[in-house]
């Protein structure tokens, strides 16, 4: 039998053309009736605290000063939690503009119980915020963990992070190996910048400030990045779809987003505690420290350290 | 043994097996594959058009204001997980508070010279502190200084940027658009410019304002140096 060039055409095209109608069919469907897709990896854990007892914490109001604790854990397991080995207390006085981060080393000792990082392994968050807000005395309101590849997978996500590396730092346990001067850091180097300790002198007091640092850098970059109300939200959406939200709404979210969006980098020191002992392991809490968390304590920000 | 004659059968394929006699099917056949190719196109663009708007009416082209032209220029969805469109009922709402907050909140009080009338019920309650003190004279007009001459307002079209949760349920969602006016008064005429971004949030049901990022710009008669921008963030 002789084919037609009509019939030739059909019998070529119709079971292709069957083909990607079906999958028309399906992604349309999936488009439009909302199929769930697959929720990313998760960046980072936000939990909401509720006010400790005695605390005079009535937060909520984003005029009030609020305190907030980022954490970064060890843990290697994208859905794991692990040692709290980079530990910030964030105050935020919206009035002022300004903001205060307390650094703590990871090293350091609470209360007789050996090094404050093994409580987030051993405890969960909540148990280490409640750790953390009752050794700084402040009421934190909202804390936030990530591990490695929750970070890292952010910051390549966001678009990475423009820094200015003070020191030389060049470490193989870590991955740095950065020179100073202006640097793009990516998600593996963010992480390297954040873990380095090798590189200097006073070992973990020095890397504890550098995640300091990193942070008040990442904010200008936020800054910079999310323009207004409509940025704010962009973002919401990309994070949303990475964030294990504990307790939180996305209105909370937005809130918070606002919030930092006003603090001048300027206007936000960021300042290690003062430890008894040197790099090493079990540093009890160093003289001045009372005072250092009162004036914290009291508006968020510091004004006499 | 038969000649072949006609086209020379092609060779076996050697990866399926398969000749090109096989691929050789009736016209009804034929008829069949179409009309089920036609069938699928008919249904995807069915289901696409119908089921994908979630909120019933279209959003609505037509000016909110019964002032100043003011129409939506656009909406971006932003989905934190599930695909979703807001839907033309809330977009709609939207619209119409802003509609009014133009129209109670900056055009009445210049064409009156009165203070703006209550607007307060645009707002949800975290809000209520803010507009009422140190934000009310970025929001809203005053009525002063007094108008004299001519006034025209105008804005640019309001997009829309909405954002649903990992359900597909739209949780907040911003109004950003300029406003213009230019109003005589004693010594000539000033202008104004409204940078203008209103964030909206369910409040047990409808859409209300629970933040804002406005900026004013005032500049010609009656303002002091010239020129004067003071903003309101929340």
């Amino acid at each position: 039998m002789t084919a037609r060039p009509r019939t030739v055409l059909l019998t070529l095209i119709g079971p292709p053309l069957c083909g990607v109608l079906v999958a028309c069919l399906v992604i349309a469907a999936w488009v439009a009736t909302g199929l769930p897709i697959a929720k990313g990896e998760t960046w980072f854990t936000i939990q909401k605290v509720p006010p400790a007892a005695g605390a005079s914490f009535t937060s909520g109001q984003p005029d009030q000063v609020q305190f907030f604790l980022v954490v970064g854990n060890d843990s290697r397991d994208p859905n794991g939690v692990g040692l709290g080995d980079a530990i910030h207390v964030i105050g935020v006085n919206p009035g002022a503009k300004a903001a205060t981060i307390i650094d703590i080393p990871r090293d350091t000792s609470v209360g007789g119980a050996g090094k404050i990082n093994s409580i987030l392994a051993n405890g969960g968050l909540s148990q280490f915020t409640q750790a953390i807000s009752r050794f700084v005395g402040v009421p934190i309101k909202f804390s936030m963990t990530t591990n490695f590849a929750g970070f890292t997978d952010m910051v390549d996500e966001l678009g990475g992070i423009d820094i200015n590396v003070q020191e030389p730092m060049h470490d193989v346990d870590s991955g740095a190996d950065f020179d100073p001067g202006p640097q793009k850091l990516n998600g593996p180097g963010a992480l390297a910048f954040s873990r380095d300790r090798h590189s200097f002198a006073a070992g973990d007091i020095s890397r504890t400030a550098n995640q300091g640092y990193l942070i008040i850098t990442a904010l200008q970059n936020f800054q910079q990045r999310a323009t207004g109300p409509a940025g704010v939200l962009t973002a919401l959406g990309n994070l949303g779809r990475h964030v294990q939200m504990e307790n939180v709404s996305f209105q909370e979210m937005y809130r918070l987003g606002r919030l930092v969006l006003t603090i001048d980098p300027a206007n936000i020191k960021s300042v290690v505690i003062p430890t008894g002992g040197g790099s090493g392991t079990n540093l009890t809490p160093g003289a001045g420290i009372d005072s250092l968390f009162a004036d914290f304590r009291d508006d968020g920000v510091l004004q006499s350290h | 043994m038969p000649t072949p004659t006609g086209t020379p059968r092609a060779p076996a394929d050697v990866t399926t097996g398969s000749t090109r006699t096989g691929l050789r099917r009736s016209p009804r056949m034929q008829l069949v594959v179409v009309a089920v190719a036609v069938a699928l196109l008919i249904g995807a663009a069915l289901i696409f058009f119908l089921v994908r708007s979630d909120g019933g009416s279209s959003p609505s082209k037509k000016s909110v204001s019964g002032e100043v032209k003011l129409t939506l220029g656009g909406i971006n969805n932003v989905n934190a997980g599930t695909p979703a469109t807001l839907g033309g009922d809330a977009a709609n709402q939207i619209m119409a508070s802003v509609g009014q907050y133009v129209d109670k909140g900056l055009i009445a009080p210049v064409k009156t010279g009165k203070p703006p009338a209550d607007v307060s019920d645009l707002f949800d309650g975290a809000t209520q502190a803010a507009i009422q003190g140190p934000d009310k004279e970025v929001l809203f007009e005053s009525g002063a200084p007094k108008r004299t001459g001519d006034f025209k307002p105008s804005a640019d079209p309001v997009i829309i940027t909405a954002l649903s949760d990992g359900n597909g349920q739209f949780v907040l969602a911003t109004a950003t658009f300029n406003y213009r006016a230019d109003v005589g008064v004693a010594g000539g005429t000033m202008s104004t410019a409204r940078s203008i971004s209103l964030t909206f949030a369910p409040d047990n049901g409808p859409w209300k304002i629970t933040g804002y990022d406005v900026s004013v710009t005032r500049q010609g008669a009656q303002v002091e140096g010239s020129t004067a921008t003071t903003t309101a963030k929340r």
